[in-house]
């Protein structure tokens, strides 16, 4: 019932349904531009949100996350340059395919695999989350204070270059979370004497400035740059070449099974993300393989064990978001600042809350998914073709422009953009020592919750610490953090 | 791999991780100052205001010593190779945007938006690589004009008044919302 709920929700809003519908061409063709993340494009978008309804602004954002999983083999297929981390799987098959003439053989596989992939991920999700949202709502404060614990935990020591680089990028988001004034005294901390950060450091300025400005830091600073690869795509010999057959799809159907449960299984773990998801399934198809020798060589089951597990990270990355409050990948971090940006309460009595609106982001991306399929199965070449023609020497210099009028547009405050070009240099700083930004702003943004359930925790008991020892599912999260920790710790001691 | 690749990976990595302890100990380091500011009520019971704050600094002083105590002596090595002046390459050019990025908002508090945008577009093409009146002039200006109507005229955004330069764009903005049938 819900999803029907949902899916009146957003066709009775045409900006709902326009808005996801150029949310997922944004997402396909900013997926495309190599050099420009799914993240640093929903950053750019968000000030734009502000100006739009909760159901279009957070369908849009939604749709251009999904699509950019795509839009990111397109390139990888045609030019050998993934327009995403998440394609570098993709690429390995995908290119020596383009190279015997069957660009659009791979292409259409990719984009029918990640359809299938998608579809099943976002299932699990709007299934599976309104389940486990009844029983996260039993939770109190103790137990909050456990799972944010485990998050950071589990989040800091994957997603850096080490776990102490990982642990710091948390420790940085947690801290700069506290500028502004505290939630029950009311007196100002951190804040310099400056009456700017009375309200805190803006969510805007400071995802623009570490997902956006940075990496056109980067890319000035990239002396090692080259344009992609030249088209070297040889001639189709056999009309087979550019379509994609039953037999094929056949053939691949089990490997696609296989992968997209492999990728909502790691969508769902906090940190882990989609290049972990395409890469295991990839590694996975090519292990059970009969014919492993043509792997490497332009193999059309390792385009679709990468691209479903991609894909089905997308729609199960969302899961600990709507459950638990907890954003697990950038993208899902992103969709939560723009929920707080719209007053959207998160975590599991969001289903209670916003119903209606939660079943139509949920709608949203079954439409995403089917519009980019279209798009993708017939599109992508012509696609592919016209992101080459874009020259990267006009689009990060419109790109940084954009950043500044975007950002002042959202509280019209000159400030806003001082603050967004320090978080720009400390987003390019963060990179180049190792540290990870994704770890830094899901911090950021889980900073003040983990404040507000440790300060109820300690008011419901003047035990202290101690007080956890009554509640064993708080022991249980943060047993669980420190779990994957030692299990990261062992890891990188043995490679 | 070679033992020299690997080796110089090392110092590579332990050089980051020693930088990173600066870091955090640096921010730490400022954000204690500021620990003894916070308003604590007298009757203030549980956590209080100053919990979590002295726990994330604790925190970071303790990683920021773990990764400096643990990399330092590789790192040290590493630098007296002098192997470290390669990972400078380009640091010139981004050193050029930011300064590029502050002189531009500057720029705006003097002459507003319009001018200092048309300029920070050109010279940030020239930085990428364009070159030709084209690019460097027309291009700016088209940029510029496509930023005015969407964010000035279509949202309806005040520009920050100029103290050098001032103009009121928003009446003419204004005019133009209504000639598109806009509020």
């Amino acid at each position: 019932m819900g999803l029907v709920d949902g899916f009146v929700a957003l066709f009775s809003s045409w900006q709902a349904v326009l808005f996801t519908i150029i949310g997922t061409l944004i997402g396909l063709i900013g997926g495309a531009v190599p050099g420009l993340s799914s993240g640093a494009m929903i950053s750019l978008l968000i000030p734009v949100t502000y100006y739009m309804g909760p159901l279009p602004a957070l369908a849009m954002i939604y749709a251009v996350s999904k699509s950019s999983d795509f839009g990111g083999s397109i390139p990888a297929i045609l030019f050998n340059t993934p327009g995403t981390p998440q394609a570098s799987a993709t690429q390995i098959e995908g290119f020596p395919l383009t190279r015997q003439g069957k660009q659009g053989k791979a292409l259409r596989m990719a984009v029918v695999a990640s359809a299938q992939g998608d579809v099943f991920s976002e299932l699990l999700l709007i299934f599976g989350a309104s389940f486990l949202a009844i029983y996260a709502a039993r939770l109190g404060p103790p137990e909050f204070v456990g799972i944010y614990a485990c998050a950071f935990l589990i989040i800091g020591g994957l997603l850096g270059k080490s776990i102490v680089t990982g642990l710091s990028s948390v420790v940085l988001g947690l801290l700069l979370s506290l500028v502004g004034t505290d939630p029950i005294t009311a007196g100002e901390r951190f804040t310099f004497g400056s009456f700017h950060l009375f309200d805190g450091i803006g969510l805007v300025p400071v995802l623009l400035g570490l997902f956006v400005l940075s990496e056109v830091f980067e890319k000035a600073g990239d002396t090692k740059a080259g344009a992609a690869e030249e088209a070297v795509a040889g001639t189709p010999t056999h009309p087979d070449d550019s379509r994609l057959t039953w037999s094929d799809y056949k053939r691949v159907f089990p490997t696609i099974c296989r992968s997209q449960v492999i990728g909502s299984g790691v969508g769902i773990l906090p940190g882990l993300g989609s290049v972990v998801a395409s890469f295991v399934a990839y590694s996975e198809a090519r292990r059970r393989s009969k014919t492993p020798e043509t792997w490497g060589k332009g193999e059309i089951e390792g385009i679709a064990a990468a691209e479903a597990a991609n894909n089905a990270t997308s729609g199960s990355n969302l899961i600990p978001l709507l459950t638990l409050g907890i954003p697990g990948s950038t993208a899902a971090a992103l969709l939560s600042g723009v929920m707080l940006v719209h007053g959207i309460e998160i975590g599991p009595r969001v289903f209670e809350t916003s119903h209606d609106l939660v079943y139509g982001i949920f709608a949203a991306g079954l439409l995403c998914i089917a519009t980019y399929f279209v798009a993708g199965y017939w599109g992508a070449a012509y696609l592919g073709r016209l992101i080459a023609r874009i020259p990267s020497r006009v689009v990060y210099p419109v790109i940084f422009l954009t950043c500044y009028v975007a950002v002042y547009s959202t509280e019209q405050e000159v400030f806003d953009m001082v603050l967004m070009t320090v978080f720009g240099i400390a987003g390019f700083v963060m990179k180049k020592l190792g540290m990870s930004p994704a770890a830094f702003i899901i911090a950021f943004i889980l900073g003040p919750g983990l404040e507000r359930a440790l300060r109820q925790t300690f008011l419901l008991s003047d035990d202290g610490l101690l007080f956890f020892l009554e509640r064993p599912v708080a022991l249980l999260f943060l047993a669980m953090g420190l779990v994957a920790l030692v299990l990261r710790l062992r890891r990188s001691r043995k490679a | 791999m070679t033992a020299g690749d690997h080796s110089e990976g090392q110092g590579t990595d332990a050089l980051r991780q020693c930088a990173v302890g600066v870091v955090i100990l640096a921010v730490c380091a400022v954000m204690a100052t500021q620990l003894g500011k916070i308003y604590v009520e007298p009757a203030d019971s549980g956590l209080g205001a100053r919990g979590l704050p002295s726990f994330a600094i604790g925190a970071g002083f303790l990683l920021a010593i773990v990764q400096i105590v643990s990399n330092l002596p590789a790192a040290l090595r590493w630098a007296r190779s002098g192997a470290v002046s390669a990972e400078w390459r380009g640091a010139g050019r981004v050193a050029a945007l930011v300064v590029l990025a502050f002189a531009y908002i500057e720029a705006i508090l003097l002459f507003q938006y319009a001018l200092p945008t048309a300029v920070a577009m050109s010279l940030m093409l020239y930085l990428f690589g364009s070159r030709g009146i084209v690019r460097l002039v027309v291009f700016p200006i088209v940029a510029v004009a496509v930023y005015y109507f969407v964010f000035f005229v279509l949202l309806g955004l005040f520009e920050e008044p100029g103290s050098i330069l001032r103009y009121d764009s928003y009446s003419f903005a204004l005019q133009i919302r209504h000639m598109l049938g806009l509020q």
